[in-house]
């Protein structure tokens, strides 16, 4: 075990991988940075705009890690086509909120060829990076989660790690998978540490993890959110109400089964998302855990989203925007039965 | 640093009058180009006639840009088409009667009837992928493109459009990135003159290939219904991407016989004169001509070719008639083709 940052965590799968595997290539605008710059043909300027990529062209070059022009539809088809031939692109689309510039090559291409030309193929195997998450002022453009709208579209793989551990194992998953995986990295989680196996230790797609096992009620929260329901929980201890945490890490396919066990040990759900109400992932859940669910619920399951408006970018619109701790345990209280919470939980 | 490709700094194609084809590949090229005529002609009529399903754009007048382009490709070249595809598909290699399966809707078909027409692809035969969404086809060429050069493998991939699609964003952020990369793509617009009911005049500031320069790629506006013609641009565009020299643009005049789509009733649009110029210069009858006055043995061989093309399209039809229909039961299987994390069929894990 190595403690690193989830930034490094992911830069180490990247190296790792492309180590490993002579045809995966990075792509995105500035993976490297300063292409073409004298000085610059075996360095980068910056190694992505947050550094998540830093390390890789000195290592492997200009010909595995390509700086591209502000051309998203251009360079992920690029990486789609590529990927019939062959190579496996770890393109980065830099910002989820971009998506609008390029969704035909991600949902109407990478999601489709492999079932549209007859289902029997090799697959397309394509990682795309993206950024998810606000809290940093980022206002309206650069501080969405949008995931749901990629969860939409059958044919993608969409994966959301919290802890380091996770951001490394599903980056290794991503790569190797042989379908097209969106990759979602939350920017306040960069700088967060946390223990990473040594080794080679990809992470499942298409599985849930419990973080904190409890009786009362579960909590699914997705990407940053389960740093906010753990500490929710921490919380409710002390209004005698034990919490169930599950980190859902994957988006497409939804691990319904792990929810579906949870629920129906505790009998209560809270589904916490910072991507906005309206169809989204919790909304999804909250469906699902009701219609296969119902007779094990002993409340309405409930959603802890910001309001349905663009992200504001004042720091105190923000903050009042996102879902909070506050927020999580007022949900959890409200799903208690009035009294002893303790007695009416069992 | 990106170094500027003028067009005139590079040997431009030869005319067709300049560069006699040999008999061999003119006759070459005559049957390809019949045989798209024969095929687009016989589903016309299986169409007309209601017997498949679906949304059907048939390229019969524009078959010498299909042939003459692809007859200049390797096997390990590549394509990417339109929804107005089985000229292309047939050019490439694409057997009738996996694409005839397709149009029926049948198992045996290109895409295991699960695409239909507007998808017609074949990987093996380096037909990637084809599509209703104008434009798609242009950032996925680039693809093979790149793998190509740093495979050194000397492959070069096609990106097809129409004048239409010209016009669309995804098309010209692949001109300007191929260009930046310098890929081996040659981007080939089919300029039919209208894009659906919109003629190119009105969609287009420029006439499209006057924006190649713009992005530094080498260009030829080229006769589309003068296969030697086509085939001279494309040969010189497919040496130039072969020679590691980058990206060129062919723009290729010709037109849609069947118009935007089949079953359009609303033609009016689509005006006399021009249609009737565009079949006087037929390019099946043009090359015919041009064999005819080249070999007095022609008119016989033409015949033959004729029947056996003929007979073609008929095997083709009886084997997309006598094809299996899929099975529902297969519905929802082949939407990923990992098979670890596996799905239900309302896309939740399965473990």
């Amino acid at each position: 075990m190595s403690t690193m940052t989830y930034r490094d965590a992911i830069n180490a799968a990247l190296a790792e991988e492309m180590a490993r595997d002579p045809r995966v290539l990075v792509t995105g605008e500035d993976v490297a940075g300063g292409a073409s710059v004298e000085g610059f043909e075996r360095v980068g300027a910056w190694g992505g705009v947050f550094g998540v990529t830093h390390g890789l062209v000195e290592r492997f070059g200009r010909d595995r890690v390509i700086d591209t022009p502000i051309s998203e539809s251009a360079y992920i088809g690029c990486a789609v086509g590529a990927a019939g031939y062959g190579y496996r692109t770890v393109a980065e689309l830099q910002f989820l909120d971009f998506m609008g510039v390029c969704l035909d090559q991600i949902v109407n291409q990478a999601a489709k060829l492999t079932y549209v030309r007859g289902g029997t193929g090799p697959g397309l195997p394509i990682v795309i990076r993206a950024m998810i998450g606000a809290g940093v002022r980022s206002a309206a453009q650069q501080g969405q989660s949008p995931y749901s709208t990629l969860a939409h579209f059958p044919g993608l793989k969409v994966v959301t790690p919290f802890t380091p551990a996770d951001a490394k194992g599903l980056m290794l998953a991503a790569i190797r998978d042989a379908d097209p995986v969106i990759f979602l990295e939350h920017k306040l989680l960069f700088d967060t540490t946390g223990e990473v196996p040594d080794g080679d230790a990809p992470v499942p797609i298409g599985r849930a993890a419990v973080r904190r096992a409890g009786a009362d009620v579960t909590i699914v929260a997705i990407a940053r959110m389960v740093s906010v329901a753990l500490d929710a929980a921490t919380e409710l201890v002390g209004r005698g109400v034990d919490a169930e945490v599950l980190d859902l890490r994957t988006i497409a396919p939804l691990d319904l089964p792990a929810v579906l066990a949870s629920v129906r040990r505790t009998g209560r759900l809270v589904v916490v998302d910072e991507d906005t109400p309206r169809c989204s992932v919790a909304s999804d859940l909250v469906a699902l855990v009701c219609s296969r669910a119902f007779d094990a619920l002993r409340a309405a399951p409930a959603m802890v989203s910001p309001p349905h408006i663009p992200l504001p970018f004042a720091p105190a619109l923000e903050d009042a925007y996102l879902p909070g701790v506050r927020d999580v345990v007022d949900a959890v209280t409200a799903l208690m039965p009035a009294g002893d919470p303790v007695a009416g939980a069992r | 640093m990106v170094t500027a490709q003028s067009s005139s700094t590079d040997n431009a194609p030869a005319s067709a009058d300049e560069q006699e084809l040999s008999l061999g590949t003119l006759t070459g090229l005559y049957e390809q180009m019949a045989r798209i005529r024969a095929f687009e002609t016989r589903v016309h009529e299986l169409a007309s006639g209601g017997e498949l399903p679906g949304f059907l754009h048939l390229c019969a007048g524009q078959e010498a840009v299909a042939a003459g382009v692809i007859a200049q490709l390797r096997p390990t070249d590549s394509i990417t088409s339109t929804h107005r595809n089985h000229g292309h598909a047939l050019a490439k290699g694409v057997r009738a009667t996996a694409i005839m399966a397709e149009l029926f809707g049948r198992v045996t078909g290109t895409n295991r009837a699960r695409g239909g027409s507007m998808h017609i692809a074949d990987p093996a035969s380096g037909h990637f992928a084809s599509g209703g969404v104008v434009g798609a086809g242009a950032p996925l060429a680039l693809g093979p493109a790149l793998a190509a050069k740093l495979d050194g493998s000397g492959a070069v991939a096609i990106a097809f459009f129409g004048d239409g699609g010209a016009q669309q964003g995804t098309v010209l952020e692949s001109m300007n990135l191929a260009a930046v990369w310098r890929l081996p793509v040659v981007f080939v617009c089919e300029n039919n003159v209208f894009g659906q009911a919109t003629p190119v005049g009105y969609a287009a500031s420029t006439p499209p290939a006057c924006r190649a320069a713009g992005f530094g790629l080498a260009s030829e506006t080229v006769n589309g219904q003068d296969v030697a013609a086509v085939y001279a641009a494309a040969g010189w565009a497919v040496q130039r991407a072969r020679d590691g020299r980058g990206p060129t643009y062919l723009e290729c005049l010709t037109y849609s016989y069947y118009g935007a789509w089949e079953g359009e009733t609303q033609v009016a649009y689509r005006l006399p004169d021009l249609e009737q110029d565009f079949h006087r210069r037929d390019p099946v009858a043009l090359a015919d001509a041009r064999l005819a006055a080249r070999d007095p043995q022609w008119p016989a061989r033409r015949d033959e070719i004729t029947a056996r093309l003929s007979r073609e399209v008929d095997a083709a039809v009886t084997y997309g008639r006598a094809s299996e229909e899929p099975s529902p039961s297969g519905l929802c299987t082949g939407v990923y083709a990992d098979p670890v994390a596996r799905v239900d069929r309302d896309g939740l894990a399965e473990y």
